[in-house]
């Protein structure tokens, strides 16, 4: 038996996972605010992606715009991944096989890496294209990445459904 | 009752038989319906947080309006158009369902409001220091908007 199995099947037996999967309401209500919060997540961070394109907000700094609303991003993303881990504590046996949830998973690790990338090395040097009109090609393509990646994890996201 | 007219008539159609029986049909939709909620929710919420103090403090709030608006317009069409797509896949059902009623009415009741008095409260931004009202158009929006979303996930797990 794998390891990972064991650790699944854990979870899966644990009072936790058992009480959330058992429970009537307890699976719907957290699924509801970790849909929900797809908007605070992704929607800020689309507009974050928006000014580094410059389709939205173009006549403002790039950090004008970047460093407010990327908190906002963060809040969101910490709702997801505590919904989301609740989610999967309840399901684990069945996520763990699901081909949908391993992709979702290897799309959320790549997003965690882009923005890792950009911040330590293009965005360190935000001082020198702040005021440009354009922004430097590996921030135009963190933006075209992050746009991509948020959009193919929500419809992974939602296929985790069809493949239970 | 014109409207169950109208539901029984999409019912009957080729397209809504044909999407009843379409493997992928419902989820496609339904995925191009969430990436325009994503969208839209995130374009309200950019708004009503800064009319509520958060998020771009430092700009004004007709100006984030504005930027915001072309991407709330487009993503709402979209969810307009995959949401008819959704009923689409099943009138009657649609049209019997509480959640989905509910849904409507709030929709509905968000939209009007953002045209009107949320509109209202945008132009008066700037007063903020002064006025309670836009924090209050905020909450409303939100709450309105949270509950469009709220009853939408209760079709499916209510009904």
């Amino acid at each position: 038996m794998s390891p990972v199995f064991q650790l699944c099947q854990w979870l899966h037996d644990s009072s936790m996972g058992t009480a959330i999967r058992e429970s009537s309401y307890a699976f719907p209500v957290i699924e509801t605010v970790h849909v929900l919060s797809i908007s605070l997540v992704v929607g800020t961070v689309a507009v974050v992606d928006l000014r580094l394109l410059g389709i939205v907000f173009k006549r403002q700094r790039f950090s004008e715009i970047i460093t407010p609303v990327l908190p906002l991003t963060w809040t969101g993303f910490a709702i997801s991944v505590l919904s989301g881990s609740l989610l999967f504590w309840s399901e684990a046996l069945k996520a763990s096989v699901n081909p949908a949830f391993r992709i979702k998973l290897v799309l959320l690790v790549l997003l965690g890496l882009n923005p890792l990338i950009f911040h330590s090395t293009i965005y360190r040097r935000i001082a020198t294209w702040d005021d440009a009109l354009i922004a430097p090609p590996a921030a135009r393509a963190a933006a075209v990445i992050s746009i991509t990646l948020w959009s193919a994890t929500i419809v992974a996201g939602r296929a985790i459904a069809y493949f239970h | 009752m014109p409207l169950l007219q109208a539901f029984r008539w999409l019912s009957h159609t080729s397209f809504s038989i044909y999407l009843r029986h379409s493997t992928w049909g419902f989820a496609v939709i339904e995925t191009i319906h969430l990436l325009g909620l994503a969208a839209f929710g995130g374009s309200i919420l950019i708004v009503d947080l800064r009319l509520l103090g958060i998020g771009l403090r430092r700009q004004p709030v007709e100006r984030i309006a504005r930027e915001m608006w072309p991407i709330a317009l487009g993503s709402l069409i979209l969810m307009l158009a995959s949401g008819l797509l959704l009923v689409t896949t099943g009138p009657l059902k649609y049209y019997y369902s509480p959640s989905f009623r509910i849904k409507m009415l709030l929709f509905v009741l968000a939209v009007a409001f953002y045209f009107t008095l949320h509109r209202q409260a945008l132009q008066h931004g700037q007063d903020e220091a002064t006025t309670v009202w836009p924090r209050v158009a905020a909450l409303v929006s939100l709450t309105l908007w949270l509950g469009v979303g709220l009853a939408g996930r209760a079709i499916g797990f209510l009904g």
